[in-house]
């Protein structure tokens, strides 16, 4: 046996209580993030208003008596900025929280909503009601009905095809990017039958923006992202236990099929309802967990929840920045996601000498 | 005592048996192994006996009032046997910590207890693997990980520990090591050992009976003395060897294999 510091119990307690510590700082720190990046974007736009009038106007609402703030400034907070904000906010959540899970439970780094044809599904469905009118809702819910509903029969088939050849990681990638393919093949065809004004316009909702956002949309997705999230942060065991194969997990009592399709069903819920209000954010979903598997490590009780916060963190940081850098033009926020996480991404993974994967 | 008892065990691939009608017993408190030439069924039988796969026949426990162990949950039955698998299997990353604290999974809630960081910490000192609690575990060496495979399986605090070729992938010096391991557990704790494994003579010195595996049955179960005969093992292996003894303990020497493949002189 090599030497190493001796080490009594106490000690090791000590060390790993430290060790957990530190996650669960990041986590507050991240929320604290959170909170000062979304006063600084509610003060960003064409009416400048200070970070100090953004917070009061918030809690006016909840405390009349204690804060006072003017209507002009109410209304810019409430009626146009914040929705948009919280919509930032609970769309990365839910992005990056799908992707964690996706990863975790798929045992692979690449899974991700996109990887695993959910997203492309949602594209088609998008399509098929810009394009052809055609869909399973009406007015202005067909373009977000036909989303969803496609990006839930396409995890539903992910699921059904690997079924035949027993729940892996390996057959529901496979299965998984036969059907991106097959959605993204349909997708292309309905382009190019569609009027040039008419893929202009699927282009653009490919492209992922929150300029849709409203408080009835911005409810939707807070409720299904928190409550999904919960019941996946419930199985973190259960995935951990995954991480080491799913005969070590089974023999750790993990019910490894129940645990893999219901967290990949509650993945693609939250997936489905964030993209089919916001169109395909790519990005957030794939990049968020490793970021955050770098700082926080491979634990999900800690990864899942954080996973989030750090989506919430760049999609925000992400929409601010395209809704200012060239005001008064919007930039699709998909578009920035990369611009933004790519670079800090790179850095994060040449400077991190150990094998984090 | 006996710690299992294994009654008409079957299990087929499709079509393929793989196992076939077996029937066997493990004592407490012993070190069991199980040889055989490849495709035997060693490692199916580990994995059966443990619900990984889900055969025919039963397999009742002692202790739980004669309980079928194929009428249990998945975590009643983790609470009973802890499952050392090939440490060659890739895992997400974890620290060594983390990766004990996962055999705690079938005996607490989602919060960790005080009693559940104690045993980690017990077993990480029976195992002395507490001086890389928090490297990850993808960073140690074969020999260390086996030893932190072999802790998160005690941390289950099982009946009976099943080991899938606990030395395949270990240098001599570290195939002794965690031999010696298994076995000192299983005399200190007083839990039962079942291992597959391939080495006959590794199994002949630490085990105290063997069981030979031919084609998915049962061929001979006894003590490593009277099993490892020339005959024996012309039999189920196909091999040609020399058996000496020292210190009551056979040594088995291969020769060639019989059916025309080796040297001949």
């Amino acid at each position: 046996m090599s030497p190493g510091k001796p080490a009594d119990a106490s000690e090791l307690r000590d060390e790993y209580a430290h060790f957990v510590g530190r996650k669960v700082l990041f986590i507050l720190a991240s929320v604290a993030g959170i909170v000062v990046l979304a006063g600084v974007a509610a003060t960003l736009g064409s009416a400048k208003i200070t970070p100090v009038e953004v917070y009061t106007a918030i809690l006016a609402r909840f405390f009349p008596d204690t804060f006072q703030t003017t209507s002009f400034i109410e209304t810019i907070v409430w009626q146009l900025r914040l929705h948009r904000v919280l919509m930032a906010i609970f769309a990365g959540m839910g992005l990056a929280v799908a992707g964690a899970a996706m990863q975790g439970i798929l045992k692979n780094p690449l899974a991700s909503p996109f990887t695993l044809g959910i997203a492309s599904a949602a594209s088609f469905g998008a399509s098929l009601a810009i394009i052809l009118g055609a869909g399973f809702a009406s007015g202005q819910w067909l373009i977000v009905g036909n989303a969803f509903i496609f990006t839930m029969l396409a995890s539903m088939t992910v699921y059904g095809l690997a079924r035949y050849k027993g729940i892996t990681p390996e057959t529901m990638i496979l299965a998984g990017i036969a059907i991106m393919y097959l959605f993204s093949a349909m997708t292309s065809f309905l382009q190019y039958i569609g009027k040039s004004e008419q893929v202009h316009e699927v282009v653009f909702w490919m492209m992922g923006s929150l300029g849709r956002s409203s408080w009835d949309k911005v409810a939707i997705i807070a409720m299904v992202t928190v409550v999904c999230t919960v019941a996946l942060v419930y199985f973190a065991w259960d995935i951990n236990a995954m991480g080491a194969g799913d005969e070590t997990a089974k023999s750790l009592g993990v019910n490894v099929e129940f645990v893999r399709v219901l967290c990949m069903m509650l993945a693609s819920l939250i997936t489905a309802s964030v993209i089919c209000f916001t169109g395909t954010i790519g990005f957030i979903g794939l990049v968020a967990p490793h970021i955050t598997r770098m700082v926080v490590g491979g634990d999900h009780r800690f990864l899942l929840p954080a996973s989030a916060l750090v989506g919430a963190l760049i999609l925000l940081a992400a929409d601010t920045v395209a809704r200012t850098v060239l005001a008064p033009v919007i930039l699709p926020v998909g578009i920035m996601t990369s611009f933004l996480g790519v670079p800090f991404f790179i850095y994060l993974f040449l400077r991190r000498r150990k094998e984090y994967w | 005592m006996v710690k299992i008892t294994i009654k008409d065990l079957s299990f087929s691939y499709g079509s393929r048996r793989i196992l076939d009608d077996l029937n066997l017993v493990v004592a407490d408190s012993e070190v069991l192994s199980l040889v055989g030439p490849n495709g035997s069924g060693k490692t199916t039988l580990i994995k059966c006996i443990d619900r990984i796969m889900k055969p025919k026949g039963t397999i009742i426990l002692d202790g739980g009032g004669g309980r079928n162990l194929q009428s249990l949950s998945r975590q009643e039955v983790a609470r009973f046997i802890g499952y050392v698998p090939q440490s060659t299997t890739s895992s997400l990353t974890t620290t060594v910590f983390d990766t004990i604290l996962m055999g705690r999974r079938p005996r607490m809630g989602w919060r960790v207890a005080e009693e559940d960081i104690d045993r980690v910490v017990e077993v990480m000192r029976l195992l002395h693997v507490e001086e890389f609690a928090l490297k990850d575990f993808s960073e140690l060496s074969g020999g260390q990980r086996q030893r932190v495979l072999i802790a998160r399986a005690l941390a289950q605090e099982p009946e009976v520990l099943l080991l899938d070729e606990p030395t395949s992938n270990l240098d001599v010096k570290h195939q002794l090591e965690a031999m010696d391991t298994v076995r000192s557990i299983v005399k200190k704790t007083g839990v039962s050992a079942v291992m597959a494994i391939h080495d006959l003579n590794l199994a002949a010195r630490y085990s105290d009976r063997l069981v030979m595996l031919k084609e998915g049955r049962i061929n001979a179960v006894g003590d490593p003395i009277s099993l490892l005969t020339k005959e024996n093992i012309r039999t189920i292996f196909g091999v040609e060897a020399v058996v000496m003894k020292d210190l009551d303990r056979p040594y088995v020497v291969p020769i060639r294999s019989l059916n025309g493949g080796g040297p001949s002189d």
